[in-house]
């Protein structure tokens, strides 16, 4: 079971790397053409915000399930570990809560928005697959929270310093 | 109740729940939340939250931080550093503290092909510690050099702090990156100089190495050329108007991966690192812009920014009195808090304070990039001096915040440059932009 969601949390970091480097692809590949060949891809500009939305939110879950959305802990380092862990186990829930609850506003608002029928500006991408990786990245963003408190529950508390600038 | 005590409460329950460990990202989000839910209702709250995340992230603009995360990531993972620290070795390591400033130069190298102070502590630490450890260099002092050196990570453009100000105040990424140049070279020598006083001083904490031949100083110098030749593709291009700011991060991207390829350290754990560490980095820094959009949202509805400008214009301060005041207040929140976490929550309320004082916004984002980074070394959040102590557990935390002072003093005197002499910073953006 725990071997499985380590499979799928990864995998969102693959399919984020895919995404990023796709749209970096996409990109360079324009540059070079515009400069060799006085060409451009079309709609570059559509095909890198797609990109870009399913490796953002993608990203996000990733983040929230290695526990990796940083605190500060300058009070709660004078607590005892037990202390840590509990006050860690609540954060993680309440995040759970509060992506759910946004999770469940953007639905709402891509419903709207996709009834409007609007496309993206030059590939006239409908605005559908703008949103779906948003919705779809809370989800999993509520969903990876709970996993990070059934880690906090098993591990305790850590400090977090991986991903800080 | 009126607006501005809504406003105060949020901002002592945003306080509040940061010290009982709430990651930022969520504390900001929380306070967004329930505070719309009080101002505008439930309705109206979830209408305008079920909008945010989406309108925050969807900006090709913002794609340049995703690109140079990845760019930076990869530099890191396929062993770009390694010749880095020999070049800088080649270069000074015959001085008196010699390794300290070749790890000094090689943190600005790698941070003009990083951008993340974190990721360039972190991989100078592997490298230049053990080294300096060999020579019989004081620990603490080698940790504190390279948690110092580390800040030029963010210092040298490209810097993702500097994308993240120029995204919130509607900046050119370009004019920021060249602003940058000149304090990033001052911030360099000032700590070379630091090193060389401390040396001086204190011979016994850092001494020379062997002065090496002509054509070993040659071969180690030029072994770093993958550095040069991404640095220069990708600032060279933007600054020719050849890319965009996301088309240079894109081409710094593919520089480097292909560089990789070439060299066979493009791997298959080099790619898994470089995935899972964009990914974490990414993650965290988007929910970060979704938070404080929440946030700000928030504090704009309770109109408290709009007040904090009159009453700062009321108090009728001189420019420098205002400046100062900004220093003072972000040395102070640089010490308990992660510097991307510190852009985003108060540019929305700095900036307009400092455009009414008449300030310049792309000097003004310099000397916000100077000040943040101090707080990557100051006790007791410090972040780069964390990572070296995971590197180095048998020396205490506190030598190592003795250690970094000449740093801080150096940074210091960066800062009063900075401040003083804004065309430190617009020189170069005057000449290249007109």
């Amino acid at each position: 079971m725990n071997r499985l969601v380590e499979f799928f949390v990864d995998l969102l970091a693959w399919l984020a790397l895919g995404f990023i480097a796709g749209a970096a692809m996409v990109t360079g590949t324009d540059v070079i053409m515009r400069h060799l060949l006085g060409a451009n891809i079309r709609g570059v500009t559509d095909l890198v915000e797609l990109a870009m939305m399913c490796a953002v939110f993608l990203s996000i879950a990733y983040a929230f399930a290695r526990r990796g959305h940083v605190a500060v802990t300058v009070l709660t380092e004078t607590m005892s570990d037990r202390t840590n862990t509990v006050l860690a186990f609540v954060w993680w829930l309440v995040a759970a809560v509060v992506m759910a609850t946004l999770a469940y506003a953007t639905f709402d608002q891509a419903k709207m928005v996709i009834s409007y029928g609007d496309s993206s500006q030059n590939l006239r991408i409908p605005m559908f697959w703008y949103w779906l990786p948003v919705v779809v990245g809370l989800a999993l963003s509520a969903l990876a929270s709970l996993y990070a408190c059934m880690i906090t529950a098993r591990d305790g508390a850590n400090d977090i310093t991986e991903g800080r600038e | 109740m009126s607006m501005i005590t809504i406003g105060a409460i949020g901002m002592v329950a945003f306080i509040i729940l940061l010290l009982l460990r709430t990651p930022i990202a969520l504390a900001m989000a929380i306070i967004g939340l329930v505070g719309g839910f009080y101002i505008n209702g439930v309705y109206g709250t979830m209408f305008v939250m079920g909008r945010l995340p989406f309108t925050s992230v969807f900006s090709y603009t913002l794609s340049v931080i995703p690109l140079f995360v990845l760019m930076g990531a990869l530099a890191l993972h396929t062993g770009m550093s390694r010749n880095l620290y020999d070049a800088g070795y080649a270069l000074f390591g015959h001085w008196r503290g010699g390794l300290s400033i070749a790890t000094i130069a090689a943190c600005a190298g790698f941070g003009a092909i990083c951008g993340s102070s974190l990721a360039t502590t972190a991989t100078m630490g592997r490298i230049s510690i053990s080294e300096m450890r060999a020579r019989g260099y004081d620990q603490a002092f080698s940790g504190a050099t390279v948690a110092a050196g580390g800040t030029l990570g963010v210092l040298i453009p490209p810097s993702i702090i500097l994308v993240l100000y120029a995204i919130l105040t509607g900046e050119s990424i370009g004019q920021l990156f060249v602003a940058a140049m000149i304090p990033g070279l001052i911030a360099i020598t000032l700590y070379m100089i630091a090193i060389a006083v401390v040396a001086r001083v204190a011979p016994e904490l850092a001494q020379r190495g062997p002065r090496l031949s002509m054509g070993a100083r040659g071969r180690m110098i030029i072994s770093a050329w993958p550095v040069f030749v991404v640095f220069g593709l990708v600032l060279g291009g933007m600054f020719a108007g050849w890319f965009s700011p996301t088309e240079a991060a894109a081409v710094g991207v593919l520089g480097v991966a292909a560089i990789a390829l070439l060299r066979g350290r493009l791997t298959r754990e080099a790619i898994k690192q470089s995935a899972y560490e964009t990914a974490s980095l990414t993650g965290m820094i988007f929910l970060i812009l979704i938070a404080a959009t929440m946030f700000n949202s928030f504090i704009e509805a309770t109109q408290i920014t709009q007040i904090l400008v009159n009453w700062v214009d009321a108090l009728g301060l001189s420019p420098w009195q205002i400046t100062l005041a900004i220093i003072i207040f972000y040395l102070a929140l640089g010490a308990l808090m992660d510097s991307i976490s510190m852009i985003f929550l108060t540019v929305p309320f700095v900036f307009p304070i400092a455009l009414a004082s008449g300030f310049d916004p792309v000097w003004f984002g310099i000397l916000l990039l100077s000040v943040v980074e101090i707080g990557l070394i100051t006790p007791p959040v410090g972040m780069n001096l964390f990572v070296v102590k995971l590197q180095m557990p048998e020396v205490p935390l506190r030598k190592l915040y003795g250690a970094v002072m000449p740093f801080i003093a150096a940074d210091m005197v960066r800062i009063g440059l900075v401040a003083g002499f804004p065309i430190l910073s617009l020189y170069l953006v005057n000449m290249m932009f007109g």
